[in-house]
């Protein structure tokens, strides 16, 4: 170990450079502080031995000095004074001095504190060891981040990527989306594709949690949930929705019974021609349609999660998409998106975001990116976003017509004529005219009949919505709710028997339909497709 | 309701109107069974002028032949449009009713069905 000696008289500095050279100390020696310093900075001596009163540059003052140099490590000094004053002392401490012998002084003590001076210069050492070895670590570690940051960033575009691109699968339908992921990976996702040339398959799709595990899911499942993605995955597996929901249930589920990653999911399939769609959810939000009214309606919720449990039962329901009609698919991350003040944007302000997008006719999708967007703030999203909707166009090259009537079966007589002309108008054969006017006069019938109960005078209103591909006619009244047998298209059971064909007429003679009851009013809606 | 009505061999022959709906069907249904209870039972439903029909006239149709059946009696129908046929046979009213072309087969019909059955 290095020791520097600093003293203006000889033979002080002699004499203590002998006894630290007999303890085995090589000693450096300067006549003066600037010497001193000089040598502290030039040579790795890190112990110093200074006398107080010196010219020049006095003991205090070259503590001082040292002080505020940067040496790079640190220097242990040691006053020799032979002052006792507590002032000085406190000076001297104050100054820079890590500690004080008092001349003349016993060698033992000098030595002993020349000992504690050294531990502490090893303490100091460590230390600084220890901060380059965490410097370092800090180094890797912010290296380690921004690759982890990278690989997300190419993993969320490779996800994007699998994400539909456009809607060509559905047409003529219209398909929209909205896709937010919380973490730039996202668990959430959703598709559609042709399954037969009238038949397409839907799902959407959120897997519990969020980020790289989720995703990692996510994209693994997306290969099994479109038909050709890989073993297992044959066209006529995807026809029936509630066993399709059941066979992927069952290969998520783990056989020991552990639940390693679990999704809700809504998958069902839609027949271009009809609008018939048929849904099986598992777990998933209720999806809701909304009319081209501007009335929304809620399908059931139901099923378990896939992937909880081995063995469970789906139902699949089914919904009619009129020309117009909007069906919404979505994840919880909309309904639960949290405000600053904590507040859940809910549902109903997701049907309130329909509606208002049914009233201005601008995109459902960009309404509610806006909304959720400003519902949220600057933060990012907790978690992912995403809804799918499949909308069946109301084509804007229409003839529109609106009849108010009244439940007087002459009332029904004299339209007879006048909506076999709007048929022919429509490019309807004979044949096909007779048809859809027998449905329609069957569907005013029926109204008088079960909706107002044979009462005259009350409001019937017709709204006739001729469309490139359609004509779509939809009746309103206000009257009962029609009973669930009244929609039953089967045929009455005996030929002769003396009533009960009407809805049989109105199913059969027509190519959809559809009712719904909001508000107290029926809407009993018509389709009929024009070749 | 009037219908144009007129009985030959003992068979009664009703024109039906241009169309046939809820608003006639009451109206229809008890002029027809007026003329099957005074009549012999025996009645031809002529429907060449009929190009409108919707279930309540297929109602009336059917009413007429049960109370034609009570008195051993039937009803044909002949003249049938193209449209109308195909309501029948969506109903499969067809498999129900004779059906003929024009009145005079029709009439032919029910005289070989009486001579039949007289053997």
């Amino acid at each position: 170990m290095k020791i520097l000696v600093i003293d203006d008289a000889a033979d002080a500095r002699l004499y203590v450079s002998l006894l630290l050279r007999r303890w085995g100390y090589e000693v450096l020696e300067a006549e003066d502080g600037h010497a001193g310093l000089d040598l502290l900075l030039a040579q790795d001596v890190r112990l110093v031995i200074c006398d107080w009163m010196m010219p020049g540059m006095s003991g205090p003052e070259l503590c001082r000095a040292v002080r505020t140099t940067d040496l790079g490590h640190y220097a242990y000094i040691i006053l020799l004074t032979g002052r006792s004053d507590s002032a000085d002392l406190v000076e001297g401490l104050n100054a820079g001095a890590d500690d004080f012998v008092t001349k003349p002084f016993e060698a033992q003590v000098l030595r002993a504190r020349l000992r504690v001076g050294e531990r502490i210069l090893a303490l100091e050492q460590r230390l600084g060891e220890q901060n380059r070895d965490l410097l370092e670590s800090r180094n890797r570690l912010a290296q380690a981040y921004d690759q982890i940051q990278a690989d997300l960033a190419t993993a969320a575009r490779i996800q994007r990527q699998l994400l539909p691109t456009s809607d060509q699968a559905t047409s003529p339908f219209r398909a929209h989306w909205l896709f937010l992921p919380a973490a730039q990976v996202s668990g959430d996702s959703f598709n559609f594709f042709e399954l037969t040339p009238g038949l397409v398959g839907f799902y959407h799709l959120d897997i519990s949690g969020h980020g790289v595990p989720a995703a990692l899911l996510s994209v693994s499942l997306s290969r099994s949930l479109v038909p050709g993605g890989g073993p297992g995955t044959a066209v006529a597996d995807f026809f029936d929705p509630a066993t399709f929901l059941a066979d992927l249930n069952r290969q998520l589920t783990s056989r020991d019974g552990e639940v390693e990653n679990y999704a809700t999911i809504a998958y069902g399939t839609l027949e271009k021609h009809t609008g018939r769609i048929r849904l099986a959810l598992a777990a998933h939000p209720y999806p809701l349609v909304l009319r081209q009214s501007g009335r929304i309606d809620t399908l059931q919720q139901g099923g378990l999660p896939v992937g909880m449990f081995p063995v469970v039962d789906y139902q699949a329901q089914e919904v009619q998409l009129a020309p117009g009609d909007r069906l919404v698919l979505y994840s919880d991350g909309v309904t639960e998106c949290r405000n600053r003040q904590g507040e859940a944007f809910g549902e109903a302000q997701l049907r309130a975001s329909l509606s208002f997008a049914a009233q201005t006719g601008l995109s459902l999708t960009a309404v509610l990116d806006e909304r959720l967007r400003d519902w949220r703030g600057p933060r990012d999203f907790e978690d992912d976003i995403s809804l799918l909707v499949l909308e069946r166009p109301l084509t804007l090259s229409g003839d529109r017509l609106h009849l108010r009537l009244h439940s007087d079966p002459a009332e029904v007589a004299e339209l007879q004529p006048r909506l076999l002309d709007l048929c022919a108008q429509a490019g309807l054969d004979a044949m096909a005219a007779f048809k859809l006017t027998t449905a329609i006069v069957e569907a005013l019938n029926n109204c008088i009949e079960h909706a107002y109960g044979g009462e005259p005078g009350q409001p019937i209103d017709l709204e006739w919505t001729r469309g490139a591909e359609a004509v779509a006619v939809a009746i309103h009244d206000e009257g009962q709710p029609l009973p669930a047998r009244a929609l039953d298209p089967a045929a009455p059971a005996s030929a002769d028997a003396e009533s009960g064909r009407g809805w049989q007429i109105i199913h059969e003679w027509t190519h959809a339909v559809s009712y719904q009851r909001t508000n107290n009013r029926n809407v009993l809606t018509l389709t009929y497709f024009l070749s | 309701m009037n219908l144009e009505h007129r009985t030959q061999e003992g068979v009664d022959i009703v024109k039906l109107p241009e169309r046939l709906m809820m608003a006639d069907a009451a109206g229809a249904r008890a002029t027809l069974k007026d003329i099957i209870d005074q009549g012999g039972g025996k009645l031809i439903l002529d429907l060449s002028a009929t190009s409108f029909m919707d279930s309540s006239g297929l109602a009336v149709i059917v009413s007429a032949l049960q109370a034609a059946r009570k008195r051993e009696g039937d009803v044909y129908l002949c003249g049938m449009s193209n449209t109308v046929r195909a309501l029948f046979e969506l109903t499969r009213l067809q498999t129900v009713f004779q059906i003929f072309d024009d009145e005079t087969v029709a009439r032919r019909a029910f005289t070989e069905a009486t001579a039949s059955h007289q053997q």
